[in-house]
């Protein structure tokens, strides 16, 4: 093409990684957490939960159509967004608290772009075989069997692309609905562009972009080298052990040569393509590919393990030096207590607390009360005198069939309640039958009789409870307004 | 223009400018830009053709399909319309009653009340229903000129008070300024304070001077008890509720020269329905009456 002419070779930096699988301790911790991860993402969007009523049976599922997120026993409405920054601050310090103690765990083990691009990376090699043969097979080009192994691994990637979009849908309208609508075009255009959506973002990203996401599109690499410090543990080559690299043979022969034997092997692992023998850099994530790669050489060699591990720099340092150990600038010896790991620690089990205790204490019902300020009060015929307030319940599910009324603050009042088309007379007792998960506008009016009548503002309570156990669920306080009295 | 040539440095070719010696590396934009940008070209051309577009001084370019935000919006509008008109259709067929009594329907009429009731009557009866003492009724107490049943509400709503149509709620109350002394206004007022059953007075009232003249002038209407009439609008002298205050003056002033309100007939101006969700909405604002259990105890 004349307008083109971009050739790999010709962005410095955008290399192709052909990625050499591996096995080793770590493989198989990346593994387990890869399979645990597919088994609950796939598999809890089918999870049935029993819920009385017409309400959805998906164990976990956030109704936007409802408004309402379903967690298992737990139903979450709009008004408990409060949580969800509980959950996101949770999540930050979590990331944060880890990452003091061992770097980028997260981004090595448990990011979907790294567990996705695993398995992409899985039906890649099943269908064009493990790096020499991807590469030998991309400079042979086009050939018919080259072709075919291309079009079934796309295919396979498409296909879970499209099960991880159904699914990941499938958690906001319905996992059934979602499968059974999509396929059949009979779901509505929003559910099936979104399903497409996430469908084309899962196959370009894991299947295409795959370590530029890290390299170039995250944000968290950006800070996190910003979070390490001397203690925390990172993917580290000990180059004081491994240097100068050198054939074997040279050092069986007495030769000055380290333990690293220069086989390339932790480069043509890396998902990112990083050579950790140049130290610490924005492309590791942490995954530990190259140090199984390099513990199984070591092994065959018969020298120690470890020559890339988990290490933190001052362990390394004091190993390179044979000192004592790393000093601050002012001579003292260092402190090895980390003030940033207690501290997200500590704000770690804070906000884990108060999300369980938010959502311990909170109460199976919500009450809002807003009283009709036009006019602030009615006198009835007897002289009588009426507030309306306008209350709004929301019942989170806890199994309530009705809900009894009564007022503390102001002398015999009587509550009658009144709305949508019902008529008083139905409605002339303070009970109002409540079926479960449902939230309900009322108009209510209290009515005091003329000699039990405040002069103005008087504070009240509006207390809700439980028609049969008597539990009280919850109240709101207002205020009952009566007419000033005349001198 | 130099000859097209690899620079030996970065391995890339260069654009074969060059200014005092200085070349150009060529750094191409990706093909996936470039597919991106045609691509959008391609779009803007086809949204140009299909779709108002190029502005003509006060209008665009009409577009192939026709398409105008205002066209879709009418669309939409007479949607809304016909299903509106479905939801008419059902509530005109029906009894006031039925309609309270369903649970769907209610809530829709609830909610079309409470709008119909924003756009042509809260103006006057204030929007919590309030009404003002002096001018219009409160519709949130128990007292009721007309009566307070679903049907009596609607019937105040369609043909409206002392309007000029035939069917209009109608009735006059004299002015006995033109007739009486003050003094026997005065000695009214008393009678009608009076009746309230709450009044110190209450037990002596067919003792009062006053007396004789309410029994021949005002029991036929308000009757012995000053209890009211629905049927004749004639307000319940005997409660707490005053639509012309209930001060001592204000009643000398009603009896003297009474004001009396006048309401539309709404009939003429809304649809059944309409009329209809209004009664339903007015009624469950608080004051409504029920059954007639309810109407017969307040007579
Ligand atoms: S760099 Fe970003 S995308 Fe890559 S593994 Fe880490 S968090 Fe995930
Ligand atoms: S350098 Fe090692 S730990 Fe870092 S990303 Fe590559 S293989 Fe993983």
């Amino acid at each position: 093409m004349s307008v083109v002419g971009y050739q790999a070779d010709e962005f410095p930096g955008v290399k192709k990684v052909f990625q050499k699988s591996v096995s080793g301790r770590f493989r198989t911790i990346k593994s387990a957490v890869l399979l645990a991860m597919f088994i609950g993402f796939y598999g809890l969007a089918w999870l049935p939960w029993d819920r009385a009523g017409a309400t959805p049976n998906q164990a976990f599922l956030m109704s936007f159509s409802e408004g309402k997120f379903y967690a298992g026993p737990l139903t979450f409405w709009p008004q408990d967004l409060f949580l969800l920054t509980l959950v996101l601050l949770f999540s930050s310090f979590a990331l944060f608290f880890t990452n003091t103690i061992v770097g980028r765990v997260w981004c090595g083990f448990s990011c979907p772009q790294t567990l996705w691009t695993d398995a992409f990376q899985m039906v890649e090699r099943l269908f064009e075989g493990d790096r020499n043969e991807q590469i030998k097979r991309a400079k042979e080009g086009n050939t018919p069997d080259n072709i075919a192994r291309k079009i079934a691994k796309h295919f396979v990637w498409f296909l879970i692309a499209y099960v991880t979009g159904l699914t990941l849908i499938g958690y906001f309208a319905g996992t059934a609905h979602t499968f059974i609508g999509v396929t059949t075009l009979s779901a509505s255009t929003t559910v099936c562009v979104m399903v497409l959506v996430f469908t084309a973002l899962t196959y370009l990203l894991a299947g295409h972009a795959r370590e530029k996401v890290c390299l170039y599109m995250c944000p968290w690499p950006r800070f996190q080298s910003a979070m390490l410090d001397p203690d925390t543990k990172i993917v580290t080559y000990h180059a004081w052990r491994g240097e100068p690299r050198g054939k074997a043979k040279k050092k069986a022969a007495g030769g000055e040569v380290g333990d690293c034997v220069d086989c390339s092997l932790c480069v043509n692992v890396c998902p990112t393509g990083v050579d950790i023998r140049n130290g610490l850099q924005l492309g590791c994530i942490g995954c530990g590919l190259c140090a199984d790669a390099c513990d199984s050489i070591m092994t065959k060699l018969q020298r120690p393990t470890g020559l890339i591990n988990f290490a933190s720099l001052a362990q390394t340092h004091d190993e390179a030096h044979l000192t004592a150990p790393l000093q601050n600038a002012g001579g003292k010896q260092r402190k090895t207590t980390k003030v940033r790991f207690y501290g997200y620690g500590v704000m770690l089990s804070l906000v884990a607390a108060a999300m369980v205790f938010t959502i311990v204490t909170r109460t199976g019902f919500d009450v809002a009360v807003t009283p009709e300020r036009n006019p602030p009060f009615v006198t009835l015929s007897d002289g009588s005198i009426r507030n309306i307030y306008n209350i709004r319940l929301s019942d989170r599910g806890d199994d309530v069939p009705s809900v009894l009324f009564t007022v503390e603050g102001v002398n015999n009042p009587i509550i009658t309640i009144s709305h949508a088309g019902s008529t008083l007379a139905e409605a002339e007792t303070p009970t109002i039958d409540f079926t479960s998960f449902t939230a309900a506008a009322l108009r209510v009016l209290i009515t005091v009789p003329a000699q039990d009548r405040p002069s103005g503002q008087e504070p009240i309570m509006i207390r809700l409870s439980n028609a049969q156990t008597g539990e009280v669920m919850t109240e709101a306080s207002t205020y009952f307004w009566g007419p000033e009295n005349r001198p | 223009m130099g000859k097209i040539e690899k620079d030996p440095i970065t391995g890339q070719y260069t654009t074969g400018h060059q200014w005092n010696g200085i070349r150009e590396l060529r750094t191409p934009v990706p093909t996936w830009w470039m597919l991106v940008w045609i691509a959008s070209i391609a779009f803007a051309v086809v949204y140009a053709v299909l779709l108002p577009s190029i502005p003509l001084g006060n209008k665009t370019t009409a577009g192939a399909t026709g398409f105008t935000a205002r066209l879709s919006l009418e669309a939409q509008l007479a949607e809304v319309r016909a299903e509106r008109e479905a939801e008419g259709a059902v509530l005109a067929d029906l009894e006031l009653a039925e309609i309270a009594a369903h649970p769907e329907l209610s809530v829709l009429a609830f909610n079309g009340g409470r709008s119909a009731f924003a756009v042509n009557c809260i103006q006057c009866h204030g929007a919590g229903g309030g009404g003002q003492v002096g001018q219009f009724p409160s519709l949130i107490d128990d007292d009721w000129l007309w009566g307070g049943q679903l049907e009596e509400i609607w019937y105040s709503i369609n043909h409206g008070i002392r309007n000029e149509t035939l069917d209009a709620r109608f009735n006059l109350m004299p002015a006995y300024g033109d007739w009486m002394s003050d003094e026997e206004i005065a000695d009214l007022a008393d009678v009608v304070l009076a009746l309230n059953p709450a009044s110190p007075d209450h037990g002596g009232v067919s003792q009062m001077p006053g007396w004789e003249n309410y029994d021949l002038n005002c029991t036929a209407c308000h009757g012995a008890a000053g209890l009211g009439n629905h049927d004749l609008g004639a307000p319940n002298l005997s409660d707490a509720v005053w639509l012309y205050g209930g001060a001592r003056d204000e009643i000398i002033a009603q009896i003297a020269y009474p004001r009396m309100g006048v309401m539309p007939a709404f009939g003429e101006r809304l649809d059944e329905a309409t009329i209809k969700m209004l009664a339903i909405y007015v009624h469950s604002l608080g004051g409504g009456e029920g059954g007639d259990e309810e109407t017969a105890s307040a007579q």
